[in-house]
């Protein structure tokens, strides 16, 4: 019984629908025979009187009375408000296309039976309004030559307004980079789907840019971005290796365009010098009206806190949240020494002196060096691929590690360490000039002076081209450690 | 702060006077207009706890009766085990270097960094205090481990929108390298330039400490025998976001005016030019007329994504001249590199490599029996980040120079995820020993974690095991280590260049 009562309700249901269908699809085509002329139902097309738009259920009736046929039910579509379409009918009546036809232009496709049309499509448009455009979404199209703005379509409700469709262009990621550096006419377009609300969601400076600005509030709006966060995609210039040293010329030119996302704690995240000051007081420092987004949210690599990213190439980023920021290139903490020397980079822009004693004090564990450093260290400190001395004093750290692992000079080790050359004492000479710093990380001067130096042996350590007069000069007391007199009179 | 907790203590007296009580006002109102700028005043302090243990075999001299040595094939006498030995004279025995028992070394280090600001616009303090510790009774001395106690840096800061003031011991950091001193540093800068004098006590490279240092004293059986003063200057200019220069001059003075330890300039730069990435530096030691560093090195984007790099080099080692080394002729080399490397969409980096040098003539030797005069090396990265919490990477490379050469790879592999961050490492290392017989291998294996315990608190350790096989040679040398550390990092105080609680992360 439930069930039958089931299938009655469900039919009843579906007959209520095609009622409400036939109210909003008028079966032209079966009434092709009937009405030589579209004027004679839509009269208010050319004349331009609202209730003449659709036919009055008492023209139905002439025919539908049920006597000549089955009644009808039937009520003109009722416009209440402006929709989203700038269009007006009684502007294109009395327009005709290459053949002289007149509603069938738009309402019907060329060759068709008579009275078989369909709502007009945008596409058809665009065979009279030429622009630039092709398609009815593409970016190029100066939507106000057929829509009102949104603000001024009350007809909408904020449902549809909700359900606006997206144009396949938004959903690039460089088109939400660069959508606010177009054109006067192309941002013009986007008071047709957007409203303030719209742009106030992610831009923290939104009353402070014009097309922000000129653009309505709208209720529906608001209600339709009020639960969507702000979204701010990494533009692809942000990715490039140089743009964490070339963004402040960027910022320095045009720094509205960095406020578009980045609020002044974007900046502060890494800034914590004066170096970028000017630059970054001009960005807002919190939302510019309520309910604005706060911007991009950004966290610098913490070196007390991160694990050193050496061997991670590129940058992270995420498209939601706070952001880390790797602000320099994979492999910059063995490779920005070039960066400080020339000034190319403010360290102090970003970084307290103490980053550097940090790392260049030399014993706390940074990561710098490479897994299994202890074995290779040598031939990178004989190649000075690295500079040990910026970080490692030579006698207290060189060469107290080397007498704590055994490697260290002793005075009664003959010579025992270097076992590959027979002829060590006789080739020292050379190995010492081409590689001095390794021999001094584990001898003491003394070792050396008890042959060259005029308390010991007198042989002569000084090598092509020493310039004697020279240090003599300057450095005398360095001398007096070997001569007993002015040398550069003997 | 300090205005709020003033304000509460003369709020809670009684006034004795009218004039008394009139100042108190005066003091009151006088505070009362502060609170504003005193609100900002704060301390941060981070700090960092190390620990490590380190278990090896040191090297150690040992002997062996002549009697027992034996000539090998080339005339050279060795011990049983085939290990050569050096016999001097006429003594009775022959000595020979060989790995020990296993020691230990366990040193402890902790590192405080303050900073307080808010003490008036722009002025601020900093410092960077370190203690050493050894735990347990290791029976190995670690480097440094009897200096309990340093200030790295402890300096008051003046920052104005123009002029810098800087007063304490500070780093100072550029084309001469890094070092610290006790002294004033005065800059000024425009937008597109800047200069900075710098003066003061001198402290010894790398060691923060005076040149009379007991440290030194320590190490040295001939320490410098007079304190030194540093002055210096530095000037930079910036035109272009990527075109800059530098220059720096500096010069360390004996205290008794006797002579000088150190006189250098460098010139340093970058420009891009034609689409061509150009930097280079000059260091020139003024002392000897010689140049330490001079390097030019050119880079450029390649077709199908790749960016290389060409480099040319000039390098001689420097000695500050309180010890002798300066004065023994220190020969240099010049060097020609290359570098090309590949980045893919962020995630694949790939890197090839390559340099030769070749060394002055030293004036020094024998003829008959010349050292090696030149090196090269072959490097290769790879590394590879499928997403932003995971990483891998290998690398290997070849150095083969005078004095030591190595062969070795290495793979890493890091997850980072919200807390935790784990990770690996395998390495293989052939190394051949400086002017020592043989070759041998090290395999090391290692992992490594870290957990954020809270925004500003992380611990972690590692641990590393390495095995040493000789090859070829005897040489009685085993590098086998065992590695452990813990490090626990934290942090109090607000970050000064934390984004403000309007826009809390």
């Amino acid at each position: 019984m439930r069930a039958l009562l089931r299938a009655i309700l469900l039919l009843a249901l579906s007959l209520v629908g095609r009622t409400l269908d036939a109210q909003s699809s008028f079966p032209h085509e079966r009434h092709a025979t009937l009405f030589p002329n579209c004027e004679g139902c839509h009269s208010g097309i050319v004349s331009g009187r609202a209730d003449g738009v659709f036919p009055s259920p008492r023209q139905c009736e002439a025919c539908h009375n049920g006597t000549d046929a089955k009644t009808v039910q039937w009520k003109p579509r009722v416009r209440e408000g402006q929709g989203l379409l700038r269009f007006a009918h009684v502007d294109h009546a009395t327009r005709v296309d290459s053949v002289g036809r007149r509603c069938e232009s738009c309402h019907a496709t060329p060759g068709a039976p008579r009275m078989q049309v369909f709502p007009a499509r945008a596409a058809r448009c665009f065979s009279c309004h030429t622009h630039r455009a092709t398609a009815h979404y593409d970016e190029s199209n100066r939507c106000l030559t057929c829509h009102v703005p949104l603000t001024a379509a009350t007809a909408l409700s904020p449902a549809r307004v909700g359900r606006l469709p997206r144009p396949a262009s938004h959903n690039d990621t460089a088109f939400v980079a660069n959508h606010g550096t177009r054109d006067g006419g192309t941002l013009a377009s986007c008071a047709t789907c957007h409203a303030r609300e719209s742009c106030v969601r992610c831009h923290m400076n939104a009353t402070a840019v014009p097309s922000i600005r000129a653009l309505a509030e709208d209720a529906r709006v608001a209600a339709a971005v009020r639960s969507k966060a702000a979204v701010y995609p990494v533009p692809p210039s942000h990715l490039a290796d140089a743009f964490s040293s070339d963004h402040g010329r960027d910022a320095a030119r045009d720094a509205a365009r960095c406020a578009a996302c980045h609020a002044r704690p974007s900046c502060r995240s890494c800034h914590t010098g004066p170096g970028a000051r000017r630059a970054i007081d001009v960005l807002p420092n919190e939302p510019s009206a309520p309910g604005a987004g706060r911007g991009v949210q950004l966290q610098r690599t913490r070196v007390a806190a991160v694990t050193l990213p050496a061997q991670r190439p590129g940058r992270s980023v995420a498209t939601e949240g706070p952001r880390t920021v790797s602000v320099h290139p994979a492999g910059f903490e063995r490779a920005h020494e070039q960066a400080a020397r020339s000034a190319s980079l403010t360290c102090e822009g970003c970084h307290a002196r103490s980053m550097c004693s940090s790392c260049h004090a030399g014993e706390g564990s940074r990561e710098y060096h490479p897994a299994n450093f202890a074995m290779r260290h040598a031939a990178t400190a004989y190649s000075r691929e690295t500079d040990c001395a910026s970080c490692h004093n030579t006698e207290a750290f060189c060469r107290a590690c080397h007498q704590t692992s055994g490697v260290g000079a002793r005075s009664n080790g003959l010579a025992a360490f270097h076992d590959a050359s027979p002829q060590w004492l006789l080739q020292h000479g050379s190995a010492a000039r081409q590689n001095l710093p390794a021999c001094t990380s584990c001898h003491k001067q003394r070792d050396c002076m008890q042959c060259h130096s005029t308390l010991g042996w007198g042989v002569s350590p000084h090598g092509p081209g020493f310039d004697a007069p020279r240090l003599w000069k300057r450095a005398r007391p360095m001398c007096l450690r070997c001569h007993l007199s002015d040398p550069t009179r003997s | 702060m300090i205005g709020t907790l003033a304000h509460s203590a003369i709020a809670c007296q009684r006034p004795r006077r009218r004039r008394g009580s009139l100042a108190a006002m005066l003091t009151l109102a006088a505070f009362a207009g502060q609170p504003m700028q005193l609100a900002a005043q704060s301390v941060r302090i981070v700090g960092t706890t190390w620990a490590q243990i380190v278990d090896l075999r040191p090297l150690r001299l040992d002997s062996v009766p002549f009697s027992a040595t034996i000539v090998a094939s080339g005339g050279d006498r060795t011990n049983a085990r085939g290990q050569p030995v050096r016999c001097a004279g006429t003594s009775a025995y022959c000595h020979f270097f060989a790995s020990g028992d296993r020691a230990t070394a366990s040193p402890i280090l902790q590192d405080l960094e303050l900073s307080g600001w808010g003490l008036g616009e722009g002025i601020s303090a900093h410092a960077h205090l370190r203690a050493r510790e050894t735990l347990g009774a290791g029976d190995l001395s670690w480097p440094r481990a009897s200096d309990r106690f340093d200030a790295l840096d402890a300096y008051l800061n003046v920052e104005r929108d123009r002029w810098r003031a800087r007063l304490g011991r500070q780093w100072t950091s550029g084309a001469l390298g890094s070092y610290n001193y006790d002294g004033v540093a005065l800059a000024w800068r425009q937008t597109s330039w800047s200069v900075e004098g710098l003066g003061g006590a001198s402290l010894v490279t790398g060691l923060d400490a005076t040149h009379l240092s007991g440290d030194l004293a320590a190490l040295d059986d001939l320490p410098p025998d007079e304190r030194a003063w540093l002055v210096g200057a530095r000037a930079r200019f910036r035109p272009r976001a990527r075109h800059a220069l530098g220059a720096e001059y500096q010069r360390t003075i004996r205290n008794d005016r006797g002579g000088l330890y150190s006189e250098r300039a460098a010139v340093a730069g970058s420009a891009v030019l034609a689409g061509v990435a150009l930097d280079g530096e000059w260091t020139q030691d003024l002392l000897t007329n010689t140049v330490n560093e001079a390097r030019l090195r050119a880079e450029r984007s390649l077709p199908k994504g790749l960016i290389g790099s060409i480099e040319g080099r000039r390098s001689r080692p420097f000695f500050e001249l309180w010890s002798i080394w300066g004065a023994f002729s220190p020969a240099g080399f010049d060097e020609v590199r290359g570098l090309l490397r590949r980045t893919s969409a962020g995630r694949l980096t790939a890197a090839v490599g390559g340099g030769y040098r070749r060394y002055d003539s030293t004036g020094a030797g024998l003829a008959v029996a010349p050292l090696r005069d030149d090196g090269w090396r072959v490097t290769g990265n790879l590394a590879y980040a499928p997403n932003d919490r995971l990483s891998l990477a290998g690398d290997y490379a070849i150095d083969v120079g005078p004095g030591a050469s190595r062969s070795d790879g290495a793979l890493r592999g890091d997850w980072v995820g919200a807390r935790l961050s784990l990770g690996g490492m395998f390495s293989a290392t052939q190394s051949i020993f400086e002017y020592r017989v043989g070759t041998g291998r090290l395999l090391g294996l290692g992992v490594h974690a870290t957990y954020r315990l809270s925004q500003e608190t992380r611990i972690g350790g590692d641990l590393a095991w390495y095995a040493h096989r000789e090859s070829g040679s005897s040489s009685g040398t085993d590098w086998g280590q065992r590695r452990a550390s813990v490090r626990l990092e934290w942090a109090i105080g607000r970050d000064p260049g934390a984004a403000r609680p309007a826009v809390k992360q």
